[in-house]
């Protein structure tokens, strides 16, 4: 319905083509830029600082959460330099980030992790500060060892908190991911939609723009499919 | 069957675990609270002692400092060798993402032990105990009543010199709690186990006990120790219902009078 609405609008003249696609243009630009391999290359360029962001905010996420979340005074020291660093508008740090890493993959992965990561942290120290002590006490009870309490109790207490976590990550890597890519690089979707939109290519333009949209559709499905294998021994809610 | 009570007073007992003057303080909003002050009873091998106190007489306190899990402000708590011993909670405290076999065998996992012949033990103790039909459910799938016997399998699975109970019926219905305790009974007949049952409930400590120590006081001591002294099994017939009604008065008239005395 929405489609059919936005064509006619775009078809009756109603706005200016100039500024806007319609749902057609989009699947014939489509078509032309399913054949470049220019938007290949863009896209692996892109998919490859996606994902070493993702394995940045895995590790560096989880491990503060986990540190700051069990022990009180990680929390003190660390705390307020993560919400501190949260509540700063990340695209302020980007001529920073471009003077340290240059332009290219560093940046984007240190933008893009350094985003994703907070929701991870706050997650996974969530996870960590719920674990029900009245396990970890019947686990030291039965003289359990501690990688043992880990793998039973600690890694499926906090996992789906940590999955929920990286499922809200995953749109901030790329915010972050783009941001670079906007502003300081030659190479990805966002240096190819800024050249798209200066030159007033608006459709190859939503093209790009669906792409995005797509591939964090993408990742968002399978964290949610991961969280229901995790969670599955859980009361069904439906 | 024989009179485990007798049995235990004819021979020269062996110990298992003894406690010597044990005390413990909190620090409490208005200072230093005494809660148990110069505890000191022995444990016999194979027998079922309970421990019988109003709630915040310091029972669980007790068996928490038996288990390891709390250090004595005083005195001492003698095992008779390096202690194998399992603890039952009031509530089953199980883990939610595992299923009723792999609960069952979470206490033999956490010291080492798995395997098949571990699994087929559980699959055997879990049967016996009505949940075979249950193995791969999860705890949110079963009974609290159910829940219960797989933390007692888990339990008794470790083949536990000492089972520690801290009010495993309260939980409970009625019908359910007294079909545990058959199923306990049974099992204790079985395997010789030594038992301390921590418990408030007069009826269930004369059903079940060898002996029973009131606690009482604050803080705490044990101000009396008794022998139930009845056949087993208890209750089955006519004469044995009066018995043990008769026990459950007298040890009523000895409890209300320690319990005033607080």
């Amino acid at each position: 319905m929405v489609l059919v609405v936005w064509e006619a609008v775009v078809a009756l003249d109603w706005i200016s083509p100039l500024f806007t696609s319609s749902p057609s243009r989009i699947l014939t630009a489509m078509e032309v830029l399913a054949g470049n391999s220019l938007l290949v290359n863009d896209l692996l360029f892109t998919l490859r600082a996606f994902i070493l962001s993702i394995l940045v905010a895995c590790t560096l996420g989880t491990a503060l959460g986990v540190i700051t979340g069990a022990s009180k005074l990680a929390y003190a020291i660390f705390n307020p330099w993560i919400v501190g660093l949260n509540s700063l508008p990340k695209i302020a740090l980007m001529p920073l980030v471009l003077m340290w890493f240059g332009m290219g993959l560093p940046s984007q992965v240190f933008l893009g992790g350094l985003m994703a990561s907070f929701p991870v942290i706050v997650a996974s120290q969530t996870g960590v500060m719920n674990i029900d002590r009245a396990l970890l006490e019947l686990a030291r009870s039965y003289r359990a060892s501690r990688s043992l309490v880990f793998r039973t109790i600690v890694l499926p207490s906090v996992l789906p908190y940590l999955l929920g976590g990286l499922r809200v990550g995953i749109t901030y890597a790329m915010v972050g991911i783009l941001i670079v890519e906007f502003f300081g690089s030659s190479a990805g979707i966002g240096y190819r939609m800024v050249l798209y939109s200066s030159n007033f290519q608006i459709d190859p333009f939503f093209v790009l723009l669906l792409v995005v949209v797509a591939w964090t559709l993408f990742w968002t499905a399978l964290i949610r499919r991961l969280e229901d294998h995790v969670g599955r021994w859980r009361p069904n809610l439906v | 069957m024989s009179d485990a009570g007798a049995r235990t007073l004819s021979e020269a007992p062996e110990v298992v675990l003894g406690l010597r003057g044990l005390g413990k303080d909190f620090e409490g909003e208005h200072g230093l609270q005494q809660v148990l002050d110069g505890l000191t009873i022995d444990l016999h091998r194979g027998e079922f002692l309970s421990l019988l106190g109003t709630s915040g007489s310091g029972k669980t306190t007790l068996l928490r400092i038996i288990s390891g899990l709390e250090a004595p402000t005083r005195g001492e708590v003698r095992w008779s060798r390096e202690p194998s011993l399992a603890m039952v909670f009031q509530k089953a405290l199980l883990l939610p993402w595992r299923t009723v076999l792999d609960n069952a065998v979470y206490a033999l996992e956490c010291q080492g032990k798995t395997g098949v012949e571990v699994r087929e033990r559980a699959v055997a103790l879990l049967e016996r105990m009505g949940l075979g039909d249950h193995l791969q459910h999860h705890p949110h799938e079963i009974s609290a009543g159910m829940q219960q016997r797989v933390d007692l399998a888990r339990a008794l699975l470790l083949g536990p010199d000492v089972l520690l109970m801290d009010e495993p019926f309260a939980s409970l219905d009625l019908d359910t709690a007294a079909s545990l305790q058959d199923l306990l009974l049974e099992l204790w007949e079985d395997q010789r186990f030594t038992v301390l049952l921590v418990s408030h409930t007069l009826s269930e400590v004369a059903r079940l006990s060898d002996r029973v120590a009131m606690l009482a006081g604050s803080p705490a001591r044990i101000t009396r120790i008794e022998t139930i002294g009845l056949d087993r099994p208890r209750g089955v017939d006519e004469e044995g219902q009066v018995a043990l009604v008769r026990r459950v008065s007298e040890l009523a008239t000895w409890y209300d009078g320690g319990a005033e005395s607080r």
